[in-house]
């Protein structure tokens, strides 16, 4: 996507024009946090309540999603959803983002054994796949919000020191580094202070689409089981729900499915928009 | 020429019409069918030697491959004669005799003896298991002679004949089976049924054939039987709409509208012996208060939940037992919905509120999981916080076996057309701690104590009527619903037939091509 990506940005009369993705995938978002932060005003119905007189309703005005086996209406059990999936999203990022960073820049930076230490445990998280390591994770520490963001935090930082290690050494042999030693900086000062917002930017540009892939985490470990407990309305357990309806009741899965796209196309359309603002910003 | 070229014409003529005859001559006598029938199940087997396993699927396999004494009857309110083909009782009641039908034969050719019988029961009776209760009253066993078998109790014993037609009572060939190792009676299962194993790939299939040496003549129908393990209900289902096999055991309650639009399948309900209910933990408070319990029972709406975890084919519960079973108290009229009274004896009970009660059960399980939640949504209204505590299926097991829960979802079918057996596992101490629940009751077990020896009909429902009533009263479990066995089978299957115990019989069967 670079060369079409950067003739899209490109600087024109010395302002910066702002990339499309970035703007539709800011929308789409603030209107998502919008649209769960307000969910108990936009939307009438209790996300818990049960009605065993509408069980399986097909979409209509009055339930816009249809109403799931517990008569449930479904727009509000996603609306209130969006809550759920996005906080554990962006909590399950944040950790991994900061350690990972720190460490992949302690290690590209000092070398040595802290280097050797990082690298080796970061190959040894490498070795297994993800989604089974946070699925063992989780099934040792018990199914629950906490311990989701907990099995993805502990496991979701390798990339992020991969990324930052990568820059960092090649951004230590600059001149501005050189020039900051000789100016007699100490090694935080020159690491976090010079070094590290030069280096950081790819694992920016992984924090937006690694948001996504946590999301489906989540909705996955929910599909098993593993995650959220019932009856919070998450969307991965709301698709597992739902599968058992999908010939008589569709929408009960199709709703928070489309939901979870929704948030992805979202999230990776802004991580373009980062990418290519950072790219021409370091142009 | 021209006349050899008539004849010619001719004699290709006649070929071409007696060529499409021949074939056509079978079909016209008898329909064409299938050389194997092929049924899907949900649940793979895993040891089918009678006397220890424990589940379903295995006792439900193995019914194909053994007989035993007598068989209940389709009904499952009497019993019809199987390898004895006829019995009597002494007049104290303590001593039975059976005769076993002469022309009974194992697969291997051999014949059915009464020592094989005196064998397979002694080790039912003597090997640990599972049901050994169901010889409990057995003083002895021995064989008059080759086709005698006299069996003597220590009391008389009511639901004898019941217990005599147990799986786990079946008639293995003592021949085969005396000196070989476990291992080989649970996978190498030899009996005198209508079927024989011949291959099992574990996980995946059984393979019987037809047993030459059946004695009801002209069965089974089929010359092959596959049960295939297909675990996902939708791929099983597939597998039946696609023609690939013929029948399916357990579509889930939210297909069956649909199978039953299907013009090309049959959708059955079978009568069951099926209960799902709660246990409720009464070792310790708050659910050791009795009126608690009973709140409990009060504010669970049974036809709500039917509605949402049935789709309505499913009968609101009354009492412990099940419809089919015998002694059934038709007249019970259980726990209403009743939210209100269910407040008040909450408040009654001295216990503050909220409340906050733990509910545990298997996680992916569809059923389990909406009755839970249900129930979340139901007890909220009386002001107990139910807390979900979904866990895989081995840790929910040995959570429940080490009583370690306070509310537990699960359910029982019926092994034996007799009320004896549940009434023991669920309100007994000694058999299961009352399943579980911690429920002993010095009323109770003298009440189930007399239904065990009372051999008067008459007396003997009044006995199981005041049990119901009781179990109803004290509450150690709730009783939520009566569910049917949902099976789903190409219409050109015949002959199909479960029982309400719940093992299919397939010796009738016949699929059309």
């Amino acid at each position: 996507m670079g060369a079409l990506a950067q003739e899209v940005v490109r600087p024109s009369g010395g302002r910066l024009h702002l990339h499309p993705g970035l703007v539709l995938g800011g929308t789409m978002l603030v209107l998502l946090a919008g649209a769960a932060l307000l969910a108990p005003v936009l939307t009438p119905y209790d996300p818990n309540a049960q009605d065993f007189d509408l069980i399986l309703q097909a979409p209509s005005l009055a339930h816009p999603f249809g109403t799931d086996n517990f008569g449930r209406d479904v727009l509000t059990r996603v609306l209130y959803g969006a809550a759920i999936d996005l906080r554990i999203g962006i909590l399950a990022v944040l950790f991994p983002f900061v350690f990972g960073s720190l460490a992949g820049a302690a290690g590209g930076y000092s070398g040595g054994w802290v280097d050797t230490v990082v690298m080796r445990t970061v190959d040894v998280l490498t070795a297994v796949p993800f989604l089974v390591l946070v699925i063992a994770i989780v099934a040792f520490l018990g199914p629950g919000e906490v311990n989701v963001l907990l099995a993805i935090g502990g496991v979701g930082w390798v990339p992020y020191a991969r990324l930052v290690r990568g820059e960092v050494l090649r951004e230590k042999n600059l001149e501005y580094v050189a020039a900051a030693r000789a100016l007699g900086f100490r090694r935080g000062r020159i690491l976090l202070g010079h070094i590290l917002p030069n280096a950081i930017a790819p694992a920016v540009i992984f924090l937006a689409s690694d948001v996504v892939l946590v999301i489906l985490t989540a909705a996955s470990l929910g599909f098993l089981g593993l995650g959220v407990r019932p009856p919070a309305p998450e969307w991965g357990m709301m698709i597992a729900g739902g599968r058992e309806f999908l010939a008589n009741g569709w929408w009960v899965a199709a709703m928070p499915g489309f939901a979870c796209m929704y948030t992805g196309l979202a999230f990776i359309l802004l991580g373009d928009g980062i990418a290519d603002l950072l790219r021409v910003r370091g142009q | 020429m021209g006349s050899v070229r008539t004849v010619l014409v001719f004699v290709i003529a006649a070929g071409l019409a007696v060529g499409s005859l021949a074939p056509a001559v079978p079909d016209a006598s008898a329909q064409q069918l299938k050389k194997v029938v092929t049924f899907g199940i949900n649940r793979a087997q895993e040891n089918l030697d009678p006397v220890t396993q424990d589940a379903n699927p295995d006792i439900w396999a193995f019914m194909q491959i053994y007989q035993q004494l007598v068989r209940v009857n389709v009904k499952g309110d009497g019993f019809d004669p199987d390898l004895a083909e006829r019995w009597t009782t002494s007049a104290d009641g303590k001593t039975w005799a059976f005769f076993l039908r002469k022309n009974a034969r194992f697969s291997n050719g051999d014949p059915v003896k009464a020592g094989d019988v005196v064998w397979s029961l002694k080790r039912a009776r003597d090997t640990k298991g599972p049901w050994q209760w169901a010889l409990e009253a057995v003083q002895d066993i021995g064989a008059r002679d080759d086709a005698t078998v006299v069996i003597t109790l220590r009391e008389p014993w009511a639901p004898f004949l019941a217990d005599v037609s147990l799986f786990s009572n079946s008639i293995l060939s003592e021949k085969v089976f005396k000196d070989a190792k476990p291992e080989q009676i649970s996978n190498q299962p030899l009996g005198s049924g209508p079927f024989m194993l011949v291959e099992w790939r574990k996980g995946e299939e059984i393979v019987m054939k037809a047993n030459p040496y059946y004695y009801e003549k002209g069965l089974p129908r089929t010359p092959e039987l596959h049960l295939r393990y297909i675990p996902d209900d939708n791929s099983r289902i597939i597998a039946l709409q696609s023609g690939e096999i013929d029948g399916i055991d357990y579509p889930p309650f939210s297909r069956v509208a649909e199978l039953r639009r299907d013009s090309r399948l049959e959708m059955q309900l079978n009568p069951s012996t099926a209960v799902a209910h709660l246990s409720l933990n009464v070792r310790e408070a708050p659910l050791s208060n009795v009126k608690v319990r009973q709140a409990l029972a009060y504010a669970t709406d049974r036809a709500a939940i039917v509605k949402a975890v049935c789709f309505g084919y499913c009968t609101p519960a009354t009492t412990f037992l099940p419809i089919t079973t015998p002694y059934f108290n038709k007249g019970a009229k259980g726990y209403a919905y009743d939210p209100g009274k269910a407040q008040q004896l909450l408040k009654e009970s001295g216990v503050p509120t909220p409340l906050t009660i733990k509910i545990l059960y298997r996680a992916n399980d569809a059923v389990y999981e909406s009755t839970a939640v249900a129930l979340k949504g139901m007890w909220a209204k009386i002001g107990v916080n139910l807390e979900l505590e979904p866990l895989d299926r081995a840790a929910a097991t040995q959570r429940y076996r080490s009583n370690q829960f306070q509310v537990d979802v699960t359910g029982w079918t019926n092994d034996i057309p007799d009320p004896s057996q549940l009434a023991a596992y669920e309100l007994g101490y000694t058999e299961s701690q009352s399943y579980h629940s911690g429920y002993q009751s010095k009323e109770m077990d003298d009440l189930m104590a007399r239904g065990l020896r009372e051999l008067n009909p008459d007396k003997r429902r009044q006995i199981y009527y005041q049990i119901q009533d009781l179990a109803l009263r004290d509450s150690p479990l709730i009783w939520l619903y009566y569910a049917p066995y949902t099976i789903a089978i190409s219409k050109k299957m015949k002959g199909l037939l479960q029982m309400a115990t719940g093992p299919w019989i397939f010796k009738d069967v016949t699929v059309g091509e």
